[in-house]
């Protein structure tokens, strides 16, 4: 029986991504899409916000077009990050979902590519009108600062992936038989008594798994901190493993402090205050990094065929998946 | 030459608006899209930036009628008597780059010595244009109805850098062609861009018994038939002589191909059973003329036609209204990446009702709202 396509765009392929409708990923995703591949296929973006909420947005479309999915790595190991995307990919295949690709970054997230020295420098020279110096001066100073946020986030990150084990979401259920059956013309509930028998041993399973869990967060963080709190500038593991998100923030905070931003009104530069509390610190910050934003991504694009082959490799191979599918 | 700011006062729908065309850092956009409902202003907004540049400009189009008193915006008044219509004021503030400024003193020592060419300012002029018209006190209207009250004073002539340069190079007053493809302009796309309406309507007023002629078939397809033939015939010309970036006719051919993959412009072609002549278009294997296109792909062809002849648009200021009238939400998005391409330092400023182009120019930080369905209180 054909089945009618309810895709709401003009897409062949749907490509999801975290983060913002018009954050880093929609804007570069956007143009290099539109770039390297053009109308074949064409490529519509998704953008879902968290990694969680992929795997709904995965069920919500990805039976009317197949999906490629790309997930930040955070501070996932990338062979752990591999693990979590084939297990995501086979759970949504398992639902008809069409998948081309469920992959992770090989750095943190995408604001990472984004601190590579020919596309932060020039970008940051420009805007604030400074020089190389004075932004690897700025970067030298937040290095260091920001090793317990991030050494904390990769402790947190660990005590999450040890309880994942404990989600009782699929585990209690695992291999029960409990939605009705058709059956000689007619509907038959399966056996309750099997079924409580078996979620008994599930839950049995399952509460010794929670007191096996082996998670010693606290010397995961001293070994992070002791190797992250010197980090400087010419360091390499910054660029790719810490939260980019959160250097930028930081160096954008920085800078406007130091070199100022016009003002909306008079478009005179002053430097900014940031002595406030986090919540209308993000708020100033907003304008400022939607500003920088597509500069930063545009860029990035103009870079790209010259930055490190790891790079390149990385977007190549995204290509090359979604041109080679099957449609 | 790029648009920095406008500021619009009474004009068709709007009462009072400015806008700015430069992001937070000062950098003017080469992209700048204006969305909103119907009735917010966005083509107003258009209009209001031509009326206001054309004359001094040189650039003489039918698209936006002369002003008249319905142009005047009038609000409604409940009961009572009407109030007084106010008076438009369109309010630019303009700027033109080093390299064009360069280019424009060289054409007007040549072209009108007697011109006073001051320096600008950072570049930039301001213009006011105002209707109704100054009046004598006869009531008689002042023969030029635009009022430009510029800053400096001297700043009309450097407004009339395109227009000397293309009356340069067509009198062969000056044999340097660069010059004229380094003075940008001003060029409004309106929203009736359909050549298809066009053939039809000239076809009706054909004589069926009558041969086609090239002078026909030219009239039938607007210009754009005329310019893709001259840019084949000058490409034929000299093919070892021509530089890439002089080859306007494979420039077409590129960007075309890209925006509307997988259907190819091939060229102006002559054809045993079209000796006149046509510019040709390939889809899945079979071979069409410009008449038989879609209208996403006359539409397409016409805006890199007009933007490359007579000469490269650069330096220009290009309005596009709605420009997804015709065109597949592919076309639009690869319309939107393929614009700062086209030309050198062109600046643009679209209209759209476009999801597509929404989205896309919101990432740019390109899009600016003129208004919500529903405003709220």
């Amino acid at each position: 029986m054909p089945y009618l396509s309810a895709y709401p765009r003009p897409g062949q392929v749907a490509l999801l991504c975290e983060g913002d409708v018009i954050g880093y990923e929609a804007t570069l995703f956007q143009k290099w899409t539109g770039a390297e591949l053009g109308n074949d296929p064409l490529v519509d973006i998704w953008c879902c916000g968290t990694s969680s909420s992929m795997l709904g947005i995965s069920d919500a479309i990805g039976r009317s077009r197949p999906i490629f999915v790309i997930e930040d790595r955070d501070f996932r190991a990338i062979d752990e990050a591999r693990d979590d995307c084939e297990r995501h990919r086979k759970d949504r295949e398992s639902r008809a979902v069409k998948i081309i690709s469920w992959s992770a970054w090989n750095r943190s997230e995408i604001e990472n590519y984004l601190l590579e020295p020919a596309v932060l420098l020039p970008v940051f020279d420009t805007a604030f009108g400074c020089s190389d110096d004075d932004i690897i001066k700025a970067i030298n100073e937040i290095l260091p600062a920001l090793a317990l946020f991030q050494a904390s986030q990769y402790a947190m990150a660990r005590i999450r992936r040890a309880w994942f084990l404990t989600d009782p979401t699929s585990a209690l259920l695992s291999g029960l038989r409990f939605r009705p059956e058709w059956k000689d013309k007619a509907m038959v509930m399966p056996d309750h008594l099997a079924f409580r028998s078996g979620l008994e041993k599930n839950c049995s399973a399952w509460t010794m798994k929670a007191r096996e869990i082996k998670c010693d967060a606290v010397a995961d963080f001293d070994a992070k901190l002791d190797l992250w709190k010197s980090c400087q500038w010419h360091d390499e593991f910054w660029r790719s493993d810490w939260a980019g998100k959160e250097i930028l923030h930081w160096l954008r905070v920085a800078m406007t402090s130091k070199f100022g931003w016009p003002n909306a009104e008079s478009g005179v530069r002053e430097p900014l205050d940031w002595m406030m509390n986090r919540e209308k610190r993000e708020a100033q910050d907003r304008p400022i990094e939607a500003a920088l934003r597509p500069r930063l991504v545009d860029q990035f694009l103009s870079v790209l065929p010259s930055l490190a082959a790891e790079i390149r490799e990385e977007f190549e191979k995204i290509k090359t998946a979604i041109k080679g599918y099957r449609l | 030459m790029k648009l920095r700011k406008v500021r619009i006062e009474n004009f068709r729908a709007i009462r009072n608006t400015e806008i700015v065309f430069a992001d937070a850092l000062g950098a003017i956009r080469p992209v700048t899209v204006l969305a909103g409902p119907n009735g917010t202003g966005k083509t107003s907004v258009l209009f209001a930036i031509v009326q206001a540049l054309r004359g001094v400009m040189g650039y003489r189009t039918s698209d936006v009628p002369e002003p008249d008193e319905r142009d005047i915006h009038t609000p409604l008044s409940i009961g009572g008597l009407s109030p007084t219509p106010p008076a438009i004021s369109v309010t630019l503030e303009v700027e033109f780059g080093e390299e064009e400024r360069d280019a424009i003193r060289k054409v007007m020592t040549e072209m009108s010595p007697e011109e006073r060419l001051g320096d600008l300012p950072n570049g930039r002029v301001r213009a006011v244009w105002k209707y109704p018209p100054e009046r004598y006190p006869d009531g008689s209207v002042k023969p030029v109805w635009f009022l430009y009250r510029t800053d400096p004073r001297d700043a009309v002539p450097w407004f009339h850098g395109r227009k000397s340069a293309i009356s340069g190079w067509t009198s062969r007053k000056f044999r340097d062609r660069a010059l004229l493809d380094k003075i940008g302009g001003i060029y409004l796309f309106p929203q009736d861009r359909s050549l298809r309406s066009r053939v039809m309507g000239e076809r009706l007023t054909q004589d069926e018994d009558s041969p086609p002629t090239a002078e026909r078939k030219g009239r039938e397809l607007s210009s754009v038939w005329g310019v893709l033939e001259y840019l084949s015939n000058y490409s034929r010309s000299a093919p070892e002589g021509i530089k890439p970036e002089e080859n306007w006719e494979q420039r077409i051919r590129e960007s075309f191909n890209r925006i509307c993959a997988p259907k190819e412009y091939v060229g102006f072609m002559y054809r045993s059973d079209d000796p006149l002549g046509a510019p040709y278009f390939r889809d899945n294997g079979s071979t069409y003329p410009l008449d038989m296109a879609a209208s996403g792909e006359q539409v397409i062809i016409e805006y890199l036609a007009r933007l490359t002849y007579p000469s490269p648009m650069n330096h220009s200021i290009i309005l596009i209204d709605e420009p997804e009238i015709h065109l597949h939400p592919a076309w639009i998005r690869q319309l939107y990446l393929a614009l700062p391409r086209i030309g050198v330092g062109n600046q643009y400023i679209v209209t759209t009702h476009s999801a597509e182009l929404y989205a896309a120019a919101a990432r740019d930080q390109a899009l600016i709202e003129m208004g919500q369905l529903i405003e709220q209180a």
